[in-house]
């Protein structure tokens, strides 16, 4: 999907419909398999998402809750969100916050809305390349393993503090003081119709869907 | 004698592609290249934290490889400055003194600046007395007299170091000079 603001739809869509019940969770799957694209997950954050999902699922049951229900249902969101980290492209939340706020008549809002959005995915990009150098670099020193997290965490944080007290200085220094004006264009969106609708009706058969006709149902 | 051989090694990281065929052998080599050419990859593949999608790489008398970051925060593990030096396995009395930093071993190395962690890191790196050193920009947030202790150090230095740098007027006469261009890594002679 090209459009921003059809994928934002379609994705809340699915989101809602996926962790609303097994039924919506299927439908979701599905919507992915016929109009997704594949999507490239790096092999450690796809073990990390699935391992803590099964782990979840393992204590919800434990705990009485419906484990299968629970591991199904994250697991589509996490397609789900995997899917549209995969077709984003640089500048489309600006895109998409300056429509919105153009269109809702505050156009210096929605600007600075989009703004935060990009800033906010750039710095998840930074955050990965830190958490490999970070694990390297404990590594190398022969840290144990709970020590080694520690210091993950730690120097995380902080370099993402340091990141953002730079970005903030640089914007200021340049003379940015909130606010903005910008017209995006958007690519017609008449090719992202049938996704777009298909992922709305995925949220209607998933409220509306009868649960007792699948096995897993809530 | 110490030296890393890269055979016909192929590193691949998202859309960055490298290829090479070098051997990095004792004394001091520096690579450069324009932002983004790879320089940091490069770094971290010599150092073990990236495997190459193919080819190989071989060492020679090296037991210990070191690689240092471009940003300090990352190595920080230590409480104070005086267990961050602890941490390198190097002991921190003398080490803190010759950086100038005796007066805040109890300090908590997150609060130093910038150019006193860059000190601090460089200074266990050097001392850990690895048989490869492996420094993504060294020179950048240190000032001109600390530049110039770190170009003494690494001329001084046993074993192999690979620099990757901008700064390229920083480095000693008899420095072995690498390049980064069009996905390639190739020598400039010395």
């Amino acid at each position: 999907m090209k459009d921003p603001r059809l994928r934002l739809l379609a994705v809340a869509a699915l989101s809602v419909a996926a962790f609303h019940s097994v039924p919506g969770a299927l439908f979701a799957l599905l919507w992915w398999l016929v109009f997704g694209r594949r999507t490239a997950v790096p092999p450690a954050v796809a073990l990390f998402l699935g391992v803590t999902t099964v782990l979840a699922a393992l204590a919800a049951s434990a705990s009485g809750g419906d484990g299968p229900s629970y591991l199904v249902r994250c697991g589509a969101v996490f397609v789900i969100a995997a899917h549209a980290h995969a077709a984003q492209r640089d500048g489309d939340l600006l895109d998409l916050g300056a429509w919105l706020g153009n269109r809702a008549g505050c156009p210096r809002a929605g600007f600075d809305l989009g703004l935060v959005g990009e800033l906010a995915l750039g710095s998840i990009a930074a955050a990965a390349d830190d958490l490999e150098r970070i694990r390297f670099a404990a590594e190398q020193k022969g840290s144990g393993p709970v020590s080694r997290w520690v210091a993950v965490g730690t120097a995380l944080l902080f370099a993402e503090l340091r990141r953002s007290r730079d970005l903030a200085r640089n914007l200021a220094v340049r003379g940015y003081h909130g606010g903005g004006r910008h017209d995006p264009v958007f690519s017609s969106p008449i090719a992202d119709l049938p996704a777009a609708v298909a992922a709305i009706s995925v949220l209607i058969a998933a409220i509306l869907a009868p649960h007792e006709f699948f096995i897993l149902s809530l | 004698m110490t030296a890393i051989i890269l055979e016909r090694v192929v590193i691949e990281r998202g859309p960055l592609r490298l290829e090479g065929d070098l051997r990095l052998g004792p004394g001091l080599h520096a690579v450069t290249g324009r932002v983004g050419s790879g320089k940091s990859t490069l770094a971290l593949a010599l150092a073990g934290g990236i495997r190459p999608a193919a080819g190989t790489v071989r060492l020679e008398g090296i037991g210990r490889r070191l690689w240092v970051g471009h940003d300090p925060v990352v190595h920080l593990t230590g409480g104070t400055v005086a267990a961050e030096v602890a941490s390198w396995r190097v002991e921190p009395d003398s080490l803190l003194s010759s950086l100038g930093l005796a007066d805040r071993a109890r300090d908590d190395p997150f609060h130093l600046s910038l150019g006193m962690q860059k000190r601090l890191v460089l200074g266990c790196a050097l001392a850990a007395r690895a048989d490869l050193l492996v420094l993504d920009e060294p020179f950048a947030s240190l000032d001109l007299p600390a530049r110039a202790r770190l170009e003494r150090a690494l001329t001084a230095r046993d074993g192999t170091t690979v620099v990757m740098t901008h700064a390229d007027r920083h480095l000693p006469p008899g420095t072995t000079r690498w390049r980064i261009e069009g996905g390639r890594v190739r020598p400039e002679g010395p």
